[in-house]
């Protein structure tokens, strides 16, 4: 989350629990340009240059939001065009999920080497004596550049003794650690989706608030207005999200009035994760494979399979927390519907997944749920509760932050083969994660069990959550403390027949 | 100086952590540094929903400063006014 982009967190907020309200309201989608005027009233702009152009984002927003495509400013039409086709209480969903709302991006030049106020046009002018193109001349009042000459080589700032010239990227582009960053005739964003992992880092970058993922907590709230037998599962990182006050008990009870009839910890399907992905190491590194991948983060994931196809094999087959969860749940209910709640969007794409498809009926983001709380005026903050939540180990409930996966996978083989000294390395951050396969790949990394996750800081920093990663940290530890079961193969939901061997 | 922020559904979704972590950020550094009155003391409270989000639309986030409701408080305002009390003895106005 970047947390300081108030503004624009604020209006991405409004509109999913407008988009929420909507839904649990059953008011009519035609209406929907209303919405536009109810979420920015009167005739002085607050965001942009005009109010027209703020209404018309966030109509595209809006549209976003009930999972309709990003439209550019020739195709923009009246905002309900096509609102039938996702007026439906099921999973309507379909790629690209992250999009550069066009209206709404600002073109930002892309990468350059510019010269700044502070150049002292100084006699010694290293910046012209290093260029190797002859791109830098001394003008009237600076050096300047000239950007149809510079190769970005950068030796100019590197020499340059007051700092004056800077290296910039735009923001999207310099977020995005597998360059899907491309400029469309205009020079504005657009997203390459051969190359994407909807890792969503450029949703949180931006500036201007211009690319978006769509959701899809209309079909999930007709869903459930419906009479569908819905269930919610949540990823460890939701401690800690919905209120500074709020207990994670009080989290569960809030999402059953949201009219879901219960909630399961995702922490369960990670202590199944690791189990299977502990029992998998031991099983062929270094004899079958050289090292193990985890799997749990889809974007990496992706990542690997796209950028890395010859060592991609090295990515443990084990099924994701959510994929066990959600099988977990289905056993018993086979007619049920299973919502994903978690603090990420990649998860959307996984839940299209062939294999995953069965399983996970919606995914939502912990802001989307926040959003239907607002809706439907909910404090889980005040809801009497007993009892304690016990469906995951401390190491499953640890998977939320940044280490916590190789950390559980590493304890659990400890305890099946006491004897093995196994290595763990957890990356952060899609570009690092880039960093290390190429490594990898040469043979760098064998014998290791890497740990790969799209976001910093882990889950907590996914792109979906509300509070800012530090904060959740530590909820997240204090609710990993008080689980009854200190291994994975402790906890008592989990049937012998799941078990790996 | 007693704060209290709204930690409510509605204020937490429009930012009411943030609010919180600037403060608690102020109370770890700018308010120890020289030039900040040794006897003032900040205190952070949360608080559960106040209800005046649904007493009237888009008021959040909502937060008491010494008493006084600042509604769609912003971390900026909240800091301002947490900096000026704080500093008032020893700088001249």
């Amino acid at each position: 989350m970047k947390e300081f982009y108030n503004d624009i967190i604020n209006i991405r907020r409004m509109v999913f629990s407008a988009i929420a309200r909507i839904a649990y309201n059953d008011e009519d989608l035609r209406r929907l340009g209303d919405e536009t005027y109810n979420l920015i009233p009167g005739e002085k702009a607050h965001y942009r240059e005009n109010v027209f152009r703020e209404r018309a984002v966030i109509g595209e927003r809006l549209r976003l939001a009930l999972g309709l495509d990003a439209r550019t400013a020739a195709e923009t039409g009246p905002i309900s065009e096509g609102i039938e086709s996702i007026d439906v209480a099921a999973r309507v969903y379909t790629p690209p999920l992250v999009s550069v709302i066009k209206i709404a991006c600002e073109a930002c030049p892309t990468r350059a080497f510019l010269v700044t106020d502070n150049c002292r046009k100084c006699l010694a002018h290293p910046c012209k004596n290093v260029c190797p193109k002859n791109a830098v001349t001394i003008e009237k009042t600076q050096a300047v550049i000239d950007q149809s000459k510079c190769i970005k080589c950068g030796r100019c700032k590197s020499e340059c003794p007051f700092q004056a010239i800077v290296e910039y990227e735009r923001p999207c582009a310099a977020s995005c650690g597998v360059n899907a960053i491309k400029s469309d005739y205009l020079g504005r964003a657009e997203i390459d989706d051969d190359k994407c992992v909807a890792c969503g880092n450029c949703i949180q970058e931006c500036p201007f608030g211009a690319i978006s993922d769509k959701s899809e907590i209309y079909q999930l709230i007709k869903t459930i207005t419906g009479g569908a037998e819905v269930y919610a599962i949540i990823a460890p990182s939701f401690v800690g999200q919905f209120g500074a006050l709020t207990t994670p008990e009080q989290v569960f009870a809030g999402i059953r009035q949201l009219g879901i009839r219960d909630v399961v910890e995702v922490g369960l399907g990670a202590d199944l994760t690791t189990l299977n992905e502990a029992h998998e190491f031991v099983e062929t590194v270094p004899e079958k494979e050289p090292f193990m991948g985890t799997s749990c983060c889809f974007s990496w994931k992706l990542m690997v399979e796209k950028n890395f196809p010859e060592i991609n094999d090295y990515i443990s087959e084990s099924s994701t927390p959510m994929v066990y969860t959600s099988h977990h749940i289905k056993k018993t209910h086979p007619d049920c519907k299973v919502v994903f709640i978690g603090p990420c969007i990649s998860k959307k794409l996984e839940a299209l997944q062939e294999n995953v498809k069965d399983y996970v009926d919606f995914v939502i983001t912990f802001e989307e749920l926040m959003g239907m709380f607002v809706a439907k005026g909910i404090e889980p903050a005040e809801i009497e509760v007993a009892g304690a939540i016990t469906d995951a180990s401390v190491t499953g409930r640890g998977y939320a932050v940044g280490g916590g996966v190789a950390d559980a996978v590493i304890k659990r083989i400890r305890e099946i083969r006491p004897e093995m000294q196994v290595k763990a390395e957890c990356i952060e951050g899609l570009a690092e994660c880039v960093k290390t396969m190429r490594l990898a790949k040469l043979g760098l990394k064998n014998g290791m069990l890497l740990e790969g996750m799209a976001c910093k800081h882990g889950c907590i920093g996914g792109p979906g959550t509300v509070v800012a990663a530090a904060r959740a940290r530590k909820s997240v530890a204090g609710f990993a403390e008080k689980s009854p079961y200190k291994s994975p193969a402790d906890n008592q939901n989990i049937s012998e027949e799941d078990r790996p061997e | 100086m007693k704060v209290v922020v709204c930690v409510g559904s509605n204020c937490t979704m429009m930012g009411a952590d943030s609010i919180i972590a600037s403060l608690e950020n102020l109370k770890d550094t700018l308010l120890q540094k020289e030039g900040a009155n040794p006897a003032f003391t900040l205190e952070i409270e949360m608080a559960r929903c106040l209800g005046e989000c649904k007493k009237k639309n888009a008021v959040s986030p909502v937060v008491i400063v010494d008493g006084e409701m600042y509604r769609n408080a912003s971390r900026e305002q909240i800091m301002s006014v947490v900096l000026d009390a704080a500093y008032e003895y020893i700088l001249p106005k």
